[in-house]
């Protein structure tokens, strides 16, 4: 059994703080979307059933404000919709969804990252990027490198926001006037009620005796290869602690208020003063508490386990580290402007491939808008870059043998530029000749400065000559070497260091060193807004290989940290499932049965994991794939899934339908579907990268956006609802 | 003028299902009203509305159509559960807390400080003679100790108006009988008490008013004395003579002189409840077997 890559997959990037507004704005736009409908339903019941009234009605002016809000959020999406209908009428236009809009020809033309927008949670645009960037550009439209592309229908967009922000406001209004009422004692009286009955009743006892048997690594039961011990170490403990502490808590959270109802029990309580909510505060709160103790305390637990299980030495290098790894983005360039990396058609797409040749054009490039400014004096005035590439192999090659690659570091003020379609060298040059033409001299001259090159006669005669050698003899040494001194020197300076003849094997993670002075170089002068910091350009020379990888396959290390506090971070996502968990179960079950709500929760919590797939469905909806209505007409009319379309009126509105209303559809359930993979962090952990407290914060801001509908949701059931009925 | 601490007017309450279709009139058009210091009786057989009328009055029900009023306010408001205690006819509580931490934990509910709390919850344990008992666990309680428990959460805020549902529903005579004059003593506390019952014995006992529930409708109002009293018959007692022929005739001629019918002349009977009390005392003061078997068997 092995792990099949020995590298972090990244399909995703993590949230940062920068993605916030655009998170926000989805926000409003998808929650605020359900919200009013939500408010048109609380609407209606309170016209049709009066004896509801009395309990949910919410005072004058309040009931006046929402009205209000309703009204605002009604006059906005009549707004949106005469939009949309306006776009439909132009010619060429499929709806004015983002969702509808066509894959562009050339997906490298645009910018990579657009603000994230017309989605909830998790699935914003950043993570589709093809389907954000197609937008048609006007003609006249000129856009610096870097620049972000304007947003698409921004009138729509804004109206959409609006419409949500009343929404949200409007259905938000008696929950904030409730919240009022609270009594944090009375609220924690339930919670400490909550965690005496799991106590009591021997639950956590029962969970804890299972669990732990679990914890002992899987290594020591089952071989693996030496440098994975400790990483499947951590995918074990990690998979099983996950499943027995959410089974506990859905099982737990979901029949505490049924079974309230159910024994009798909450009469005693709700003829207290108690407000309802505190009730479903308190049982939330409560659970959450207890289950704030499991992770922390399965985590030590399982962390004594795992290093006193003494792993190999090849897989404590690998995994007992917490690498602060700066990321930057992926570009494929070559001298031809429509190179994108070539697929060699692995089923597992998630790489691509640049030709191995040392005259070849082909470059992975990874661009780092910023840098930490640190770096410019990283200790012992080096800065680790590490990768880990897969190889596709066109020859066999020779055994035991990996293939050459060239990495070259540049800041800003080095740019570079692709030979020219007719140029017979596949190399790169820097825009300014004068620059490398100085560059290679200063090489020379502070290379001579040192004592073992002042008599050497290879350095001695031509200058141009002695520069070429200098430049050469500088790509391939390491911070051991006295030479060291002179490569920082020259990157201080230039902004620019190669590596050359780097051997790489296989998904074996590598690293060469960059002088610390070249990142002083990009921190310093005045950088253009839209270009980036560092850009390393990855070049294979060995022919007839090719050399794959993705965004995450290369980066520099800021600095390295305890595997034990990463490992312990790590829970914390665990703990983010958790109370996610918690959160559904307690607030359906304000009104639904315990049964149904627990088949609710696991529904939304499994979907979550296949929201991928669900996604990449709908978006292919319309583009060569049918949708739920065409294959509904083909199943009526007896027709095969690859019978010719006759353009029938039947078969258009099914394709209309589909276009239109089962994308909407499929968009709507993903909202609805908690973003689960963003709390994910233990493939980071694994494979010894830091988890930084960014991406924890914005995990927890994450998870009460994602759970705030649902306890509004849980405010007005509860509140609604005939507890002895 | 008296104050009325609950009021229903015209209070409907119509069960209905998932698509509101209607399944079950439960109460119909109910009028009422408690005045403060008063024991109000909720009289009728099963599904005649009573325990309906209570949770409608405690807000676990809302409404179909009229008012229920609880101190001036809407039943549906929270802030009036301030001034209740309620006994639900089974003894709803947490079994796994003990009897202490039950009070403790809806003495909190009530928002009562810490020292407030531990007070009264020893004041009601010693009330509701459970001194002995307040560390075990309700699960290992009789039904008895859960209603006396049950009883001594309802107390624990010290209402103004107690509703108990069944209150002697579970207990042995003793136990009834302590519950009848745990709830005149509070009458005499000046509370409020609305309980409802099918034990027409402790509802005459206790009540100073009841009301005569059937199907959902009100049948009939009014104080106990007045409701049970004949006016067509007159009860005479006497006492320092014994029954002989020459004074029953007599007895019928004066009777008969005035109108009226002898129909039944005789030593009076004790109630079932007296008897068992009086004997359950004596057997205190004197422990010892009491009832020696005839000679026949009988």
């Amino acid at each position: 059994m092995t792990t099949p890559f020995a590298a972090l997959i990244l399909e995703r990037d993590p949230y940062v703080l920068a993605d916030l507004p655009g998170l926000f704005q989805a926000y409003l736009q998808d929650a605020g979307g359900f919200l009013f409908v939500g408010l048109l339903f609380f609407f209606l019941v309170m016209l049709l059933r009066p004896a509801q009234q009395q309990q949910t009605a919410v005072g004058k002016s309040l009931s006046l404000f929402m009205l209000g809000c309703v009204a605002v959020a009604m006059l906005c999406y009549a707004g949106y919709g005469a939009l949309v209908m306006a776009e439909w009428a132009k010619p060429g236009q499929f709806g004015a969804d983002l969702m509808n809009i066509k894959p562009p020809q050339d997906p490298t033309g645009y910018v990579k990252t657009v603000t994230p927008r017309f989605s909830l949670l998790g699935y914003t645009d950043r993570d589709l990027p093809e389907y954000v960037r197609p937008f048609p550009p006007p003609a006249n439209l000129k856009l610096e490198p870097g620049q972000p592309y304007p947003q698409p229908y921004p009138w729509q967009a804004l109206l959409l926001s609006v419409g949500g922000l009343a929404s949200l406001l409007g259905a938000a209004a008696p929950f904030a006037a409730g919240m009022r009422k609270l009594r944090w004692r009375r609220v924690w009286a339930i919670a400490v009620l909550s965690m005496k009955e799991v106590y009591r009743n021997r639950v956590f006892l029962a969970f804890l005796i299972v669990l732990v048997p679990f914890l002992f690594p899987i290594t020591m039961f089952l071989p693996f290869k030496a440098e994975d011990e400790l990483r499947m170490g951590v995918k074990w403990v990690s998979v099983i602690t996950s499943v027995l502490l959410l089974l506990a808590g859905v099982l737990l959270a979901a029949f505490a208020l049924p079974n309230d109802v159910k024994s009798q029990n909450i009469y005693t309580i709700v003829t207290k003063p108690v407000e309802r909510f505190e009730i479903v505060l308190g049982r939330f709160l409560g659970y959450v508490a207890l289950f704030s103790l499991a992770p922390l305390l399965v985590g030590v637990l399982s962390l004594i386990f795992l290093v006193a299980s003494k792993p190999s030495e090849a897989s404590r290098k690998q995994t007992e580290t917490a690498r602060v790894a700066v990321r930057g983005k992926l570009q494929f360039l070559s001298r031809k402007s429509d190179f994108v990396g070539v697929d060699v058609g692995r089923e597992f797409n998630y790489r691509r491939y640049i030709g191995g040749d040392p005259n070849s054009s082909q470059r992975a490039v990874y661009q780092f808008p910023t840098v930490p400014s640190g770096m410019g004096s990283a200790p012992g005035q080096a800065v680790p870059v590490e990768f880990t590439f897969d190889i596709y192999r066109l020859t066999k090659g020779e055994e035991n043998k990996g293939v050459d690659v060239n990495v070259r570091v540049t800041s800003w003020q080095c740019p570079q530029r692709p030979p020219g379609l007719e140029e017979r060298s596949g190399e790169w040059d820097w825009s300014d000749p004068a620059a490398r033409a100085n560059y290679a001299a200063d090489a020379a001259a502070e290379l001579l400065k040192l004592p073992q090159y002042k008599n050497d006669p290879v350095f001695q005669g031509d200058p141009a000559a002695v520069a070429g050698r200098a430049v050469n003899r500088l790509r391939n040494v390491t911070p051991k070497d006295p030479e060291w001194a002179v490569v920082n020197t020259l990157a201080r300076k230039y902004g620019f260091y190669e590596f050359a003849g780097k051997e790489v094997f296989d998904f074996q993670p590598e690293r060469v060193f960059v002088p610390a002075a070249l990142f002083e170089n990009a921190t310093g002068g005045k950088k253009p807004a839209n270009a980036p910091a560092v850009q390393v350009f990855v070049h294979c020379t060995t022919s007839s290989q090719m050399l794959g990888m993705a965004e995450g396959d290369l980066y520099l290390i800021e600095r390295e940290q305890s595997f034990a506090q990463n490992y312990l971070k790590a829970t914390f996502g665990l703990w983010c499932w958790l109370v996610l968990v918690i959160g559904l179960c307690v607030t359906l079950s304000t009104y639904l049965d315990a049964v149904v709500t627990l088949l609710c929760v696991v529904f939304l919590f499994g979907c979550a994991f296949f929201a991928g797939y669900i996604q990449e469905q709908a978006q292919n909806i319309g583009q060569g794939q049918s949708g739920p209505f065409a294959s509904l007409n083909q199943l009526l009319q007896a027709k095969s899934p690859t019978a010719q379309a006759e353009n029938t009126a039947v078969e258009k509105a099914a394709d209309t339908l589909d276009v239109v209303g089962a994308k909407w559809g499929f968009r709507r359930l993903l909202n609805v579907f908690p973003d689960v993979e963003a709390f994910y962090w233990t493939h980071y952990v694994s494979e010894g990268f830091n988890v930084s407290f960014e991406h924890l914060f914005l995990n927890l801001v994450l998870l009460l956006a994602y759970l705030f509908p649902w306890f509004l949701l849980g405010y007005y059931l509860i509140r609604g609802r005939e507890v002895a009925a | 003028m008296a104050q009325n601490v609950v009021e229903t007017r015209s209070l409907t309450k119509v069960y209905r299902d998932f698509w509101g279709r209607k399944k079950k009139t439960a109460l119909n058009a109910l009028d009422l009203t408690i005045q403060k210091g008063e024991i109000f009786g909720l009289l009728g057989p099963n599904g005649s509305g009573k325990t309906t009328t209570i949770k409608l009055l405690l807000g676990l029900l809302f409404p179909s159509s009229g008012d229920a009023l609880v101190f001036d306010q809407p039943a549906a408001k929270v802030e009036k559960n301030e001034r209740i205690g309620y006994l639900p006819e089974e003894s709803y509580l947490y079994r796994f807390l003990n009897a202490e931490e039950t009070l403790d934990f809806y003495g909190r509910l009530f928002n009562m400080p810490a020292e407030r709390r531990r007070k009264r919850a020893e004041e009601l344990i010693d009330i509701v003679g459970l001194k002995n008992d307040k560390k075990r666990i309700l699960r290992e309680y009789s039904k008895g100790m859960r209603q006396r428990i049950g009883l001594a959460q309802a107390l624990i805020n010290d209402p103004d108006l107690v509703i108990l549902d069944e209150p002697t529903s579970g207990l042995d005579p003793l136990g009834t009988r302590w519950m009848k004059d745990l709830i005149l003593d509070l009458k005499k506390n000046g509370k409020t008490i609305l309980m409802c019952s099918h034990r027409l014995d402790d509802v005459q006992d206790v009540c100073d008013r009841i009301a005569i529930l059937y199907n959902g409708d009100l049948q009939e109002q009014g104080t106990v004395s007045r409701l049970v009293e004949d006016q067509k018959r007159v009860n005479l007692q006497a006492s320092g003579l014994q029954m002989t022929d020459a004074l029953e005739q007599e007895l019928k001629a004066v009777i008969e002189k005035h109108g009226g019918k002898l129909e039944s002349v005789g030593h009076p009977t004790t109630t079932l409840e007296d008897l068992f009390l009086r004997i359950i005392e004596e057997s205190k003061a004197r422990p010892g077997r009491r009832y020696l078997p005839s000679g026949n068997g009988n």
